[in-house]
């Protein structure tokens, strides 16, 4: 496992848009982890009457919002809130998406069949709006609920993609001797199908976590993700919202901050994908 | 059996199950429709009791599937909570024009512009318009639709004063106005969400678009092609376009979902009165009847979509017809 995670990197460094998108993106993680204890707290609202909407300054990098609190801090403490719902939704989604992709390949018959036409019937519904039924019935949404919600509407493709490559190794020579061996299916999913699915579920992974970060934005943007005051990007922009005019950096900078973040770990994940398989790009 | 017919059935059933995926989804959330009513002034627990009996939540889960599905199959799809004197029929049918004239815009954009963009940047691997194309697609494919609404908005609307930024018309605009001056106003409105949703979109479909050329690109009747001494011309537009024809009818499945989860958030910043502000209107007031009346409907168009664009690749394309 260690080793398939330094052949990524080292394949995704070895290309010109993996290596941009990985800086990039360890900045951004960097500044996530080290900077907040630097920072002015992002909640505090030091001078509503006066201090509100001001201009980038020398004290405050990227002005302050309607509320006189510092952009750049409510922007690092964002990162660290997006980060962590994307890691979050990402391995749940992922890992969810591998075992039933797993279990349906390998298992086949009714398993799969059942297993496969409930993935259509979820594909159906663009995934937003089962996260809006959700979000839809409860009173409020806590940070944990949040993940869960986004990571348990995310498998069904992971699921699909794992699937479709079982179904061709299993297959393989080094499977039939492993079953002829009288090796238990359980240690044939784990041992010989799944180490074999590792690439594909790597791109898979990465291009999900900027999805995931596009899909949190966009809920806390219209109320329903990261509950203020926390501070989260997407709900950066719905305050900023009415300010466009008198103070554009309150939603620039937060904007931009998602661009970034999203570009770079999708640059990761082409480099990746052209570096598995070398077919296009 | 046809296959046509094998196919039709089974986006049925694709349907069958995505409803009732919804209504458990809903229904095994923790909490009730009803479970926020008391969240603004006290709601006496009788009334909210009498509510609970009157919209069927105080029955067992498979009763209320029962009496969820019935007036389904006729097509109805119940009554709003917010507007009791309205059926969700009726909202949909209100909001639904404006949502096709902006999504059937965005569309066409991404299939006439979007393909024709990706093809041309496969025509130019390698050079530098395709890769400068390519950070451009990434760029917007990073970008989350609302924020550029906002920006656009900012720049063109607000700095320059180029364009409207709300509505479908001008509410200033006089009653008996003629026809003309109704549709470039309604154009001038439609200008930036439709350039917000399309731009949003067509990462996907000139990436796609590509990735589908440059595939085609690499077969041998393309070789054939060209050593037949035929013009690249030709090679380009007649012989790898047209094959790459199944990719981009694939693509309009795939699409939809995209489409209509855009159009929530694009119409929401513009204001433009149409489904995706019937959703997000109906999110702040937790009216479920609506919210779920919109995702019934959508997923009917998602699993319609994708049926269409198979009927259709297997029209086009003889060799599936044959194996």
């Amino acid at each position: 496992m260690k080793e398939s995670v330094r052949h990524a990197l080292r394949v995704t460094w070895a290309r010109p848009e993996g290596r941009i998108g990985l800086i990039i993106l360890a900045i951004i993680i960097v500044a996530a982890l080290l900077l907040p204890p630097l920072l002015q707290d992002p909640r505090a609202q030091p001078d509503i009457l006066n201090g509100s909407l001001r201009p980038p300054n020398s004290s405050h990098l990227l002005g302050t919002d309607h509320l006189s609190r510092d952009v750049f801090s409510r922007v690092v403490h964002g990162a660290r809130v997006s980060l962590a719902v994307a890691a979050g939704a990402v391995a749940l989604s992922i890992t969810l998406g591998a075992l039933i992709g797993l279990v349906a390949g390998y298992a086949g018959g009714w398993i799969d069949a059942g297993a496969m036409r409930l993935v259509d019937g979820a594909m159906a519904v663009p995934r937003l709006f089962l996260l809006l039924l959700i979000a839809a019935v409860m009173d409020h949404i806590p940070l944990t609920l949040l993940i869960l919600a986004i990571g348990c509407t995310g498998w069904f493709g992971t699921s699909r993609l794992v699937r479709a490559e079982v179904l061709r190794i299993r297959q393989l020579e080094f499977v039939r001797s492993a079953e002829a061996l009288g090796a238990r299916r359980r240690r044939i999913i784990f041992r010989h199908l799944l180490p074999n699915v590792l690439g594909p579920l790597a791109v898979a992974t990465t291009l999900a976590v900027g999805d995931v970060i596009l899909l949190e934005a966009g809920l806390s943007f219209l109320g329903l993700g990261v509950q203020p005051p926390t501070p989260s990007w997407g709900g950066m922009i719905l305050d900023a919202k009415p300010d466009i005019i008198s103070a554009p950096w309150t939603s620039l900078a937060p904007g931009v901050a998602i661009v970034l973040t999203v570009l770079s770990v999708n640059l990761v994940g082409e480099a990746l994908r052209d570096a598995l398989d070398p077919r296009e790009s | 059996m046809s296959w046509a017919f094998r196919r039709m059935l089974q986006a049925f059933a694709t349907f069958l199950v995505a409803v009732v995926l919804m209504f458990f989804l809903m229904r095994l959330a923790p909490g009730d429709p009803l479970s926020r009513l008391g969240d603004e002034r006290p709601f006496p627990p009788a009334a909210l009791a009498a509510l609970r009996a009157r919209y069927g939540l105080d029955q067992p889960l498979l009763t209320q599937f029962r009496a969820f599905v019935k007036p389904l199959a006729r097509g109805d799809l119940g009554i709003s909570i917010q507007h009791p004197d309205h059926s969700v029929n009726s909202l949909i049918a209100e909001r639904l024009p404006a949502t096709l004239l902006l999504g059937g815009t965005v569309l066409l954009i991404n299939f006439t512009l979007g393909t024709w963009l990706g093809a041309w940047q496969a025509f130019r691997r390698g050079s530098k318009t395709d890769h400068l194309l390519t950070i451009f697609t990434l760029l917007l494919y990073a970008t989350p639709s609302f924020w550029l609404g906002l920006v656009l908005v900012w720049l063109l609307g607000t700095e320059w004063h180029l364009l409207p930024v709300a509505f479908m018309h001008d509410p200033l605009l006089s009653p008996d106005a003629g026809p003309l001056t109704r549709f470039t106003d309604l154009l001038r409105h439609l200008i930036l969400p439709a350039a917000t949703l399309s731009l949003v979109t067509i990462a996907a479909t000139v990436r796609y678009q590509r990735a589908a050329i440059l595939d085609v690109l690499q077969l041998d009747f393309i070789r054939t092609a060209r050593t037949k001494g035929l013009q690249e011309r030709q090679v380009r537009w007649r012989h790898a376009w047209r094959n790459a024809i199944g990719a981009v009818l694939a693509l309009f499945g795939l699409w939809l979902p995209l489409l209509v989860a855009g159009s929530v958030f694009v119409e929401s910043v513009f204001a433009w009165p149409g489904l995706g502000t019937l959703a997000a209107e109906a999110i702040g007031t937790r009216d479920y009847p609506v919210i779920m009346g919109s995702t019934i409907l959508v997923s009917a168009v998602v699993v319609l979509g994708s049926l269409l664009a198979d009927l259709a690749h297997r029209w086009l394309d003889p060799r599936l017809r044959e194996g």
